[in-house]
């Protein structure tokens, strides 16, 4: 184990470059102030809009994106000149009832057919008012009538959301996680081969120590990978949001212990598919030219079945896909964000996980004490069946 | 003192060719044995066999590395293998240290004999250069460095000659003759015939996987036959007849015109010999000269091909 350990802090020391993550970390923030450039989005700060004249009542609300300011002492025209040359705000003026004129710089605003709505609102009441209904009829046609919902197993939308949302970035952070891991894995293991450093390791270490210690330092760099991106991702998003309104994450909904099971799961998802990974990419001669490669794609797979168990998260389909080891470490994380799965369940999983990681692991030293050293020739499917058949 | 390794009677085949054929050996403690060979001799499957990268098919091997009978441990043995490389993107001590640890090295330890390496190979300037930065040579030792940080008890280079420039084929002379001055065991395969001869203390002559010769190199010229040898220059070409027919002369060689080399035999009468040469022929020159294993090697070949 000391060993493996020790090739696992090397494979991880190769990948870990600080000054790659601060060149990861300026882009991103590039990448921010830039988007936060060509967004037409703006920022939800309310905007003013100066009222001149009386004879409809304007009223500022919470929900609305703009807020009504009396425009005080000032004339028309030098309002209108002030909203011109972007000194002052877009100007309404309320000539009478019937004959409301607003004036804005440039274009439009977004928020323009609200605008609207709460004019023509006001112009109705102005109306009603000027046909001589009394003050009690008028309260009798605008007051709120009640109206009564019920919702048989009532949801909380919202807090749905938030839950959808954190479980979409779980399974993308094993899709990504898994991706890093094998850029590197795949690279590493057919550079070795191609670099003729096999010989000299594997007369070292036994094979099973080698792939153990690859195992632990390239779920270590997945690890490190997605924190890199959560930090960029972070620092990314307080630079936008000094310009536009910031994505906020929900993370009030994040439970702690619920957090460490994802990750736990996350983790032996990586190990498992590193595993199976190492001994394909053990088997490939020459990366260039080999087809292999494509099986990195596989774990697609798993993002195409957890998918829909971020709507149907109980679905007979997806508790099987939870517990399936291939996809348990995808799918279960679902569940336990957006349902509420029984224990036997994660019991199951993680029970089933752990001797599939644990054949794999065996299957994958095989392979690679056979196929690292051979060169020039793949190691045929069949010889691999055997292989596996043996571990 | 039992060998250190006692190789019998083994044999390897791949699908279409024997790779050893029935080969015994035995390696004593404190020696340089060398495995001599022309590429495709078979010395690199039997390194590699001996090592447990590939299996032999028949045969037994004994191992007695430190006193200790069995497998012996891998920190024990260092190897260089012929098909070497090392991890081009990481430098040059971080690369020793990793090997020194693979071999059971604490890091501390590592890092002081890989210090101690780079200063010893000149390149202690460029011990945090990235390996790919290095010319090949450099590269190469590196690796024959990687192989022998941990001070093995036994030490098998496969080919440690290859890519290196005459000078630096010296060096590493001195350093495999320091290695086993310093107690380690070292088996030697190689192709330079020229070089494994002022090196090795005994070694095993094979060809398509089989012996041709073997012994300490004395041993070697008696059992080719390969005793002392007179070269002549001449005026004109002489009378291969003749020469040989002039005392103490066992064979005669006319390799070109003006040009006859006299295999003499074991204790020749010189005197006579060169009265009886100066008879048949005019000497314009005349030099001693011992055959290189080169000569002896090619020469045992074709007669054993001849007498197949």
């Amino acid at each position: 184990m000391r060993m493996a350990l020790q090739v696992a802090a090397f494979e991880f020391l190769r990948v870990f470059k600080i000054k790659d993550a601060v060149i990861t970390l300026v882009l991103f923030v590039c990448g921010a102030l830039f988007y936060a450039w060509i967004s037409g989005e703006e920022k939800r700060v309310k905007a003013p809009i100066s009222v001149l004249g009386d004879a409809i009542q304007l009223e500022n609300a919470d929900h609305l994106p703009f807020n009504f300011l009396p425009a005080g002492a000032q004339s028309e025209d030098k309002l209108r000149e002030m909203a011109a040359s972007g000194d002052g705000p877009p100007v309404l003026v309320v000539h009478s009832i019937e004959d409301v004129e607003f004036f804005v710089k440039d274009e439009r605003p977004s928020w323009y057919p609200q605008l609207l709505g709460v004019i023509r609102d006001a112009q109705r009441v102005a109306a009603m008012r000027g046909s001589g209904l009394s003050e009690d009829a008028l309260s009798q046609v605008f007051a709120d009538r009640q109206v009564e919902l019920e919702v048989h197993e009532p949801r909380n939308e919202a807090e749905d959301q938030k839950r959808e949302s954190i479980a979409f970035l779980c399974v993308m952070a094993m899709m990504l996680g898994v991706f890093m891991g094998n850029v590197h894995l795949f690279t590493g293991i057919t550079g070795e081969k191609q670099n003729r450093v096999t010989e000299s390791v594997m007369s070292a270490i036994p094979a099973q120590t080698w792939i153990d210690g690859k195992l632990i330092g390239l779920s270590l760099v997945a690890i490190y990978g997605l924190l890199v991106i959560a930090v960029c991702w972070f620092v990314g998003n307080e630079v936008y949001g000094i310009f536009r309104e910031k994505f906020v994450l929900p993370l009030e909904i994040v439970d702690p212990v619920q957090f460490v099971v994802v990750l736990a799961l996350t983790s032996l998802g990586f190990v498992l598919w590193f595993a199976f990974f190492g001994a394909i990419a053990a088997t490939i001669d020459d990366p260039n030219t080999s087809s292999r490669s494509m099986f990195m794609f596989l774990p697609m797979m798993t993002m195409i079945v957890a998918i829909p168990g971020l709507n149907e998260p109980d679905d007979a389909m997806f508790v099987f896909w939870s517990i399936f080891p291939a996809t348990s470490s995808t799918c279960m994380p679902v569940r336990l964000v957006v349902a509420d799965p029984a224990w036997w369940e994660l019991a199951l999983a993680i029970g089933l996980l752990l001797p599939a990681i644990w054949v794999l692991r065996r299957f994958a030293g095989k392979v690679f004490a056979t196929a690292m050293l051979t060169h020039g020739t793949e190691l045929g499917w069949l010889e691999i069946w055997r292989v596996f058949r043996r571990a | 003192m039992s060998p250190v390794l006692d190789v019998r009677d083994v044999h390897k085949s791949y699908a279409t060719t024997r790779a050893v054929d029935n080969l015994s050996f035995a390696v004593e403690p404190g020696e340089i044995f060398a495995l001599l060979g022309p590429n495709g001799a078979g010395k690199s499957t039997m390194v590699r066999a001996l090592l447990g990268i590939v299996q032999f098919d028949g045969g037994s091997i004994d191992w007695t590395v430190d006193g200790r009978s069995g497998p012996p441990a891998r920190s024990s043995i260092g190897y260089l293998p012929e098909e070497r490389g090392l991890y081009k993107d990481v430098p040059v001590l971080r690369t020793l240290i990793y090997f020194g640890i693979l071999r059971g090295m604490t890091r501390a330890d590592a890092r002081l004999e890989a210090e101690r390496w780079l200063e010893k190979l000149e390149l202690q300037d460029r011990a945090k250069d990235k390996i790919d930065t290095l010319s090949k040579g450099n590269q190469q030792k590196i690796q024959f460095a990687a192989a022998v940080l941990h001070r093995p008890s036994f030490a098998v280079l496969d080919e440690p000659f290859s890519g290196f420039d005459p000078v630096n084929q010296e060096k590493f002379l001195g350093h495999i003759r320091a290695m086993r001055d310093e107690g380690a065991t070292v088996l030697l395969s190689a192709h330079q015939m020229q070089l494994v001869e002022r090196v090795a203390d005994r070694m095993l002559l094979i060809d398509r996987g089989r012996e041709v010769l073997s012994g300490t190199i004395n041993e070697v010229r008696d059992r080719a036959g390969a005793g002392r040898q007179l070269v002549l220059e001449t005026e004109g070409t002489a009378d291969e007849a003749a020469l040989a027919a002039c005392p103490g002369v066992k064979r005669v060689k006319l390799a070109e015109p003006g040009r006859a080399v006299l295999e003499l035999e074991d204790e020749p009468a010189l005197n006579a010999t060169l009265e009886a040469v100066g008879r048949t022929v005019r000497i314009r020159g005349v030099h001693d000269e011992r055959p290189t294993l080169h000569d002896i090697y090619v020469d045992a070949v074709r007669r054993r091909e001849e007498n197949a």
